[in-house]
């Protein structure tokens, strides 16, 4: 169906076709031609000969107002599900031209369009970047959804698009939830292998392993200024706060509505500057801490096939 | 995602408003003063930012409103009562505008209440306005597509329609030239009463009431030869042959006379009757035959006992049809049956009697003589308001004072009393020549009734006009002359303007004759002789749809080429720096969109260093250009071009 869908519509290929106001526009000339017709009335059939015309050359200017615009893809945010995803692209156009009312919206089953962008060229614009907000059906790893670019100009009677199939992906986390609580974890005193160390300055309680993703602000740069090694500082009082966010589905427990508390747990870790660590049904994410390891977190939640697409969690088993 | 539309909904009633003007003249005064008060509460309620009433409220005003089109039309259909009831409606869907589709069906509902104008109106002042209300509803859906609306930016919405116009043209040409006219088979299904002019019967007053209206009845289009004398123009609409006094009627007959058809050879003249008009056809007494450019009409003529020709059902278009008529204006009146035009209902009075004894002369044409000359003299007085006669004997012998209508119906039944067979004949009078052209046009202030007696001697119908012995100068001059020189019903300063009225009306009616011609004349007749000027024989004509569609699609293609060879106005220095981008983008160093001049520079320096130098001066030139107070000379940009140029020449290290 897609291959059909993909053969149908041509990418950068321009497809007009009259509105239903369009229709409308042409059933009231239909409505004046018949009028004149029985009442011999010449000066109906110039007003119905007239608005046909007017049809005919609006169908013409509708479709020379995409001929010669290009839409470049140039990414998407990631977002929960339920946020508004922004989709970003490029209207591009070779020739000085005026173009007015080009529309770009989503054409997916997996998005539904919130924002259509709307944006008029003018002649010494070469591009104009737009955003089109979106908002997902569902959590997952989606393929950039189809986008069309179309426009109603000059007097909204026909509509002319171009389909865009752009390759990426969007990538869409479960939402967070808040769920059963999660206590923090304590750390114990053989835990080493979080890298805690004394800190040589005795400004802060402990020095721990730096992980990526965790904020520059955070690292002890005098520290590495003499090792060359980095660690993160961990104040007093925050560092006995760590989380561990287990993969441990019970077995009739929805799937999706555990991933949405996994994902409200790595929220509340990271509004409370705590560290934490994940596992799920794919993979298991070391200790971190920030925006950074909180994104990666997520992502790695969105990748979780969902229980139809082949039962491999772990914690289902 | 809806837009805010709400900006577009004052000019929306603004655009109803303009739409109904003519509603103030063709329609009742009472839809008028409706659509009024629903527009100006509507304008109210979006001034006040109210919410418009509820649904129930709208539904029930449209059912007072059909309620009321039923009352005064007795129907909701018929072209004046959907008409007006279209109108009402367009009115009240201002106040259901939920989307943009409300917005758009409201300006289709404009066009259609024009078109319901048109079907009761096609003057050249309705034309006008017509285009003007077309180009308004356009630019409306401009700013329609565009979802906002600003009275400044209106320019911005007329001249794309302008421009829309002037491309709409030729496509409009070929479809009103090549669309085949065809015959829905429907009527227009309404009982057209005459609104004003003559009926087939004749009172003191009746036509005295008709000269006060200017409105235009036909016009006559002399094909062949000038245009006659006025005063031997009488236009002839029906023949009343039942007297009863100054009151005659036309006794009702189903006898009809197979109507001679086509042209035979004699002076034509073409006619383009109005309608509202009843049922006659206006002719001469010289006609011969009566045709209509298409002979499927033919069967619906009708020529009645006294030689007048009519259609079986009252017109409601304007028709055009010929008059074959007799050369030298020889009258062509056949002898009928000379009884029923001896008929009177009343016995004369003794009083008649004996007055119709003075006048009886030895031969017929002598009597016919006296009866005429006793009006002059005789204290006889010509008066467009005259006093109220009872009777026969009161006007003869008491007031004295009347109109045609009393010297046509007093001597016709005094010719009856002398056993001469006599009849009334209301109809026209003369007409206003054009200054141009070879036509008349007949209005209603030239309404006549003049008498036609049968000549024993010469066996003939023979016209004579008992009005102009009383007044010759109401004959000599016409109506219209007669009017502004005498007495007139026009207020004085319009008569005192020098006759300004009159000669701008001439004026007016001289174009409006030519677009009302051509409106009316170009039907299937006229379609098929001017593609048989271009060689397309009768057996093509069914092949039309092609040859429109053909047409159709090499506009489309010489639109298009038009559309690709147009340039868009830039500035010298824009145009200079797209040049650039375009080099650039060769370099492979690509803009951004939030990329400026600067940070296009800092690029060039990063990815072709060794180009920089070329490029700096030219970008240092536009941003001088575009962002100084002081423009570059024309040595500067020229030199700036010529970098520019050259710098497509240079080959890019790599």
């Amino acid at each position: 169906m897609a291959d059909l869908d993909r053969w149908i519509m041509r990418e950068n290929r321009i497809y007009i076709m009259p509105t239903s106001n369009g229709g409308l526009y042409l059933a009231g000339i239909v409505v004046l031609i018949l009028t004149a017709s029985t009442y011999n009335n010449n000066l109906i059939f110039i007003l119905a000969f007239f608005l046909f015309a007017v049809f005919f050359v609006s169908m013409l200017q509708t479709h020379y107002n995409l001929k010669g615009v290009r839409l470049q893809y140039i990414g998407a945010e990631e977002g929960f599900h339920g946020d508004r995803i922004g989709l970003n692209y490029y209207i591009v156009q070779k020739r000085p031209r005026t173009k007015k009312s080009l529309q770009v919206r989503s054409r997916s089953k997996t998005f539904v369009t919130l924002k259509q962008a709307r944006e008029d060229m003018r002649p010494q614009e070469m591009m104009k970047a737009v955003r089109v907000e979106v908002r997902a059906f569902r959590r997952g790893v989606h393929k950039t959804p189809p986008v069309i670019l179309e426009t109603q100009y000059p007097l909204g009677l026909f509509r002319a698009w171009k389909v865009y199939r752009p390759e990426g992906e969007i990538i869409v986390y479960p939402a967070p939830q808040s769920g059963p609580a999660l206590s923090p974890r304590a750390f114990d005193q053989g835990e080493q292998d979080q890298g805690l160390r004394t800190s040589p300055d005795g400004d802060f309680g402990e020095l721990k392993n730096y992980f990526p993703g965790e904020s520059y602000h955070q690292i002890a740069w005098k520290h590495y200024a003499r090792t060359h090694e980095l660690y993160t500082k961990v104040h007093w009082g925050a560092e006995d706060r760590h989380y561990v966010i287990p993969w441990a589905v019970a077995n009739k427990q929805d799937v999706e509505t555990y991933l949405e508390y996994m994902s409200g747990w790595i929220r509340k870790a990271v509004d409370e500057n705590a560290s934490f660590e994940m596992e799920t049904a794919l993979t298991s994410i070391h200790p971190g801490r920030g925006g950074e390891h909180a994104r990666l977190c997520w992502r790695a939640l969105a990748m979780v096939p969902p229980p139809s697409a082949g039962r491999k969690s772990k914690g289902a088993s | 995602m809806k837009a805010d539309l709400r900006a577009l909904t004052l000019p929306l009633i603004a655009l109803v408003a303009f739409n109904l003007l003519p509603q103030l003249a063709l329609r009742p005064a009472w839809s008028s003063v409706l659509c009024f008060i629903f527009l100006s509460y509507r304008t109210f309620l979006v001034y006040a930012n109210l919410p418009v009433p509820p649904r129930w409220v709208i539904w029930l005003a449209q059912v007072v409103v059909g309620v009321a089109i039923w009352q005064h039309y007795h129907s909701i259909f018929g072209d004046e009562a959907a008409g007006t009831l279209l109108t009402l409606l367009t009115c009240l869907k201002t106040y259901e505008l939920r989307n943009k589709r409300d917005y758009f069906v409201n300006s289709m509902l404009c066009y259609l209440v024009l078109m319901s104008n048109m079907l009761l109106d096609q003057s050249l002042i309705l034309t006008i306005y017509v285009i003007a209300d077309v180009v308004l509803i356009m630019a409306f859906l401009y700013a329609l597509e565009s979802e906002t609306f600003s009275w400044k930016a209106m320019r911005g919405y007329l001249q794309p329609t302008f421009m829309l116009t002037f491309k709409a043209v030729p496509i409009l040409v070929v479809c009103f030239v090549l669309f085949p006219r065809f015959s829905t088979g429907f009527g227009s299904g309404q009982q057209t009463v005459g609104k004003t002019g003559i009926t087939d019967e004749l009172k003191p007053g009746s036509i005295s009431q008709l000269i006060s209206s200017e409105e235009l009845v036909f016009r006559a289009n002399f094909l062949k030869g000038d245009v006659p004398l006025r005063r031997s123009l009488y236009w002839r609409g029906a023949i009343l042959d039942r007297s009863n006094g100054l009151d005659w009627t036309r006794e009702k007959t189903t006898e009809r006379i197979n109507p001679g058809y086509g042209a035979n050879g004699g002076d034509q003249i073409e006619i383009f009757l109005e309608p509202g008009f009843e049922k006659f056809l206006f002719s001469l007494d010289s006609t011969r035959s009566i045709s209509f450019p298409n002979d499927f009409n033919r069967s619906r003529i009708t020529k009645k006992p006294g030689g007048t020709f009519e259609l079986l059902a009252p017109i409601q278009n304007r028709e055009r049809y010929f008059l074959d008529t007799a050369k030298e204006g020889e009258a062509l009146l056949e002898q009928g049956d000379l009884a029923r035009y001896l008929q009177t209902n009343e016995a004369p009075s003794a009083e008649m009697k004996k007055l119709l004894q003075t006048l009886k002369g030895k031969e017929q044409g002598q009597t016919v003589s006296n009866i005429l000359s006793h009006f002059r003299g005789n204290g006889f007085e010509y008066s467009m308001e005259p006093p109220a006669a009872k009777s026969l004997d009161h006007f003869l012998f008491k007031t004295k004072i009347g109109f045609c209508e009393h010297y046509a119906a007093s001597t016709a039944t005094m010719l009856r009393y002398s056993n001469i067979p006599a009849r009334v004949v209301v109809g026209f009078q003369g007409g206003n020549p054009s200054f141009l052209e070879n036509y008349m046009s007949v209005r209603g202030q030239d309404a006549h009734a003049w008498v036609e007696y049968f000549d024993e001697a010469g066996k003939r119908w023979r016209r004579i006009d008992p009005t102009a012995q009383v007044n010759p100068a109401r004959l000599a001059l016409g109506s219209q002359t007669y009017m502004q020189n005498g007495e007139s019903w026009l207020p004085n300063w319009i008569m005192d303007s020098n006759n300004a009225y009159f000669r701008a009306r001439a004026v007016i009616d001289e174009f409006e004759a030519s677009w009302i011609g051509f409106l009316v004349r170009f039907d299937l007749a006229r379609q098929k002789e001017l593609l048989a000027k271009f060689g397309m024989e009768e057996t093509l004509f069914r092949a039309l749809p092609v040859f429109l569609l053909l047409a159709l699609v090499l506009i489309l293609a010489v639109l298009y080429f038009l559309e690709a060879q147009k340039r868009e106005k830039l500035s010298p220095e824009d145009r200079l720096y797209r040049d650039l981008l375009s080099t650039l983008n060769k370099w492979k160093i690509e803009r951004k969109p939030a990329d400026g001049p600067l940070t296009l520079m800092d690029k060039v320096r990063a990815i072709q260093p060794k180009m920089a130098v070329h490029v700096e001066p030219i970008l240092e030139g536009l941003i001088e250009a575009r962002f100084s107070n002081r423009p570059l000379n024309r040595d500067q940009m020229d030199s700036l071009s010529l970098q520019v140029r050259n710098l497509r020449k240079l080959s890019v290290p790599r």
